[in-house]
């Protein structure tokens, strides 16, 4: 500790150079902390989806027909049969983004997560145009029961070629998870009846089976069933869709790590070019020390100390920058993403910032260390 | 223990791109504990080289170099480190002080090496900042100070953790004449108070404040002399 202001007076000799280069270690290390919060949020969301739920889908993402239903629904093991279609759209502005999902009412027995009311449920179940709302969107626009309300949805259009859809709000939703994502659920037989084309089809079926360990065996007797249809099928557990969602997407944590990864070579540069400089311009200061009796160990501890202590200052801006970062992020994605900065992702952060000045300073160190006091003196 | 040194046929040598520059050439000399000693000669005589031999800055080629009861050319890099932090004191021409730090961090550096706790080495730091003159700058950062004024921080600096051997390289060879005879002055009263001074200057005059005066010349004793 006794060193500690000789370390800080070494680090503040240059205060410009000191605070430009403080400022793309704290840059870097705000991309460590919001990306790995953006892939601990997207893990999060992935291992909240069911292993004991399938997904039916076509593999050549062409509408399955409405009759594949009871075909599904005769496979042992499989039960609560849903038909799903859904596509982004807004209310209002396109700013006021929604994800409109066209369902039926068994979908709240499979997805007990979205806590729906039974009076809720079944105004829906007798209202052709009803509409549930998630909590979130309620809130979002002060929306209640009985407010009618039209959504647009380009990917989706009518009949009378428009791609406004009017729906009357008959019940609201309590996601136990992600509350605030903006969902509306309408009636397929109401979309069907509007829709311009495609009519009697369905994006996807959506089942519960008995047996998770069986899940592979049942999504190929599913498939089988349709390995010879003009729509082949491809049935998965609801986390390998999702999964498979996000890799159309491209390989996040490929981007990730390459992302991170750049950032921190060039951090490791730039920090080993500025303690480079730094020892330089010290030459004559390391040998005067050596000369009143530090020993070579001494000086280039000093070095890697100062550099350490840079680095893990550094990571703690850029964390704690980056953790204050993370709910706006959460919120931009409409609570679809809820990302936070766990403690392993800090604990982490910081060692690496140890780590960082570490290998920054060892150059310099090293050279410290072997300096010639007769010979920098004389310089 | 002795702070006397005693220096029997040194040699030392330098390599200058292919050729090799002999310094010092088989060299002899004592200084007593106690002494004041000038050290002259024209440039490239070896005066500075023999100076960072004494002070341990450097190794003689052959020869055996006895400073303060040790003989040091012996000692590894972290021994002479050690030694250098108990025995010797520098002081340079061009003072050499952090210039980021004030005067009585830069004072302290030394104490840093030493068991000594943060009241001692306050303590320490008073006391020597009263014997340089300079009690009241003890915040004062090298840029605020005159030359004369951080030559004696650089010399609280070598005094602080009473080494018995100041070794001094032209300590007033940036200084005006008023200021230089100053600082030669508290060297006189340090070397009065028993340091043992080793001096290299160009100045006759500053060589006038020591008690004994030696030249050398192309790496070898030419004469000797006592002050008057």
């Amino acid at each position: 500790m006794k060193y500690l202001s000789l370390v800080w007076a070494g680090l503040w000799r240059r205060k410009t150079r000191t605070v430009l280069t403080l400022l793309s270690a704290i840059v870097a290390f705000f991309l460590f902390g919001t990306l790995q919060g953006v892939d601990s949020a997207i893990n999060q969301l992935l291992n909240r989806l069911h292993l004991d739920r399938l997904t039916t889908s076509s593999s050549e993402l062409l509408p399955l027909p409405l009759a594949y239903r009871s075909q599904i629904a005769a496979v042992p093991g499989v039960s609560n049969v849903v038909t799903v279609n859904a596509a982004v759209g807004y209310y209002q502005a396109p700013a006021n983004r929604i994800v409109l999902s066209v369902t039926e009412p068994a979908y709240f027995q499979l997805y007990p997560e979205n806590v729906v009311s039974e009076a809720d449920i079944a105004a829906w179940a007798n209202t052709r145009d009803g509409a549930i709302i998630s909590l979130g969107l309620a809130r979002q626009f002060h929306l209640k029961r009985g407010d009618r309300i039209s959504l647009h949805i380009a990917a989706m259009p009518r009949a009378d070629h428009t791609s406004d859809w009017p729906v009357l709000v008959v019940g609201i939703s309590t996601p136990t998870t992600n509350s605030a994502a903006p969902v509306v659920m309408i009636n397929y037989d109401y979309f069907d009846a509007a829709r311009l084309s495609d009519k009697g089809t369905v994006q996807f079926y959506m089942m519960h089976i008995d047996d998770p360990a069986r899940a592979g065996e049942i999504s190929a007797a599913i498939d089988a069933r349709f390995a010879n249809s003009p729509a082949v099928t491809h049935t998965q557990t609801e986390r390998d869709f999702g999964q498979g969602a996000l890799a159309q997407l491209g390989d996040i944590d490929f981007f990730i790590d390459m992302i991170i990864g750049a950032a921190f070579f060039t951090l490791l540069l730039l920090v080993g070019n500025a303690l480079m400089q730094s020892f330089r311009e010290r030459r004559k200061e390391f040998a005067v020390l050596k000369a009143i009796g530090y020993s070579d160990a001494r000086v280039a501890g000093l070095l890697i100390g100062e550099a350490m202590l840079f680095c893990v200052a550094a990571a703690l801006f850029g964390l704690l920058l980056s953790r204050g970062f993370l709910p706006l992020l959460g919120r931009a994605t409409g609570e679809l993403l809820t990302p936070h900065m766990s403690a392993g992702v800090l604990t982490t952060g910081l060692a690496l910032g140890a780590l960082v000045g570490l290998v920054c300073g060892a150059i310099p160190a090293w050279r410290a260390g072997r300096l010639v006091i007769a010979d920098a003196l004389a310089r | 223990m002795s702070s006397g040194i005693e220096i029997r046929n040194i040699e030392k040598s330098y390599k200058r791109g292919r050729q090799r520059v002999e310094v010092l050439k088989g060299l002899n000399l004592a200084i007593a504990a106690g002494d004041f000693l000038a050290l002259m000669g024209p440039s490239g005589s070896g005066k500075t080289t023999l100076l960072n031999l004494i002070g341990g800055l450097d190794r003689p080629d052959r020869g055996e170099m006895w400073v303060a009861g040790t003989r040091i050319d012996r000692l590894s890099s972290g021994e002479l480190a050690e030694w250098r932090a108990r025995h010797i004191g520098f002081i340079f021409q061009f003072y050499n002080l952090m210039p980021m730090l004030t005067a009585a961090r830069n004072i302290e550096l030394p104490l840093l090496l030493t068991p000594l706790g943060r009241d001692e080495r306050r303590q320490r730091i008073a006391t020597v900042l009263d014997i340089v003159g300079l009690g009241a700058r003890a915040g004062h950062k090298p840029s605020q100070m005159s030359g004369g004024e951080q030559q004696r921080v650089a010399i609280a600096r070598a005094l602080v953790a009473d080494p018995e051997i100041l070794v001094c390289d032209e300590p007033t060879g940036d200084l005006d004449r008023h200021t230089a005879d100053e600082i030669l002055g508290l060297l006189q009263l340090l070397n009065q108070r028993g340091k043992t001074i080793v001096m290299v200057t160009h100045d006759a005059r500053a060589a006038d404040h020591a008690r004994h005066t030696v030249h050398l010349d192309k790496g070898v004793l030419a004469s000797e002399g006592i002050a008057a």
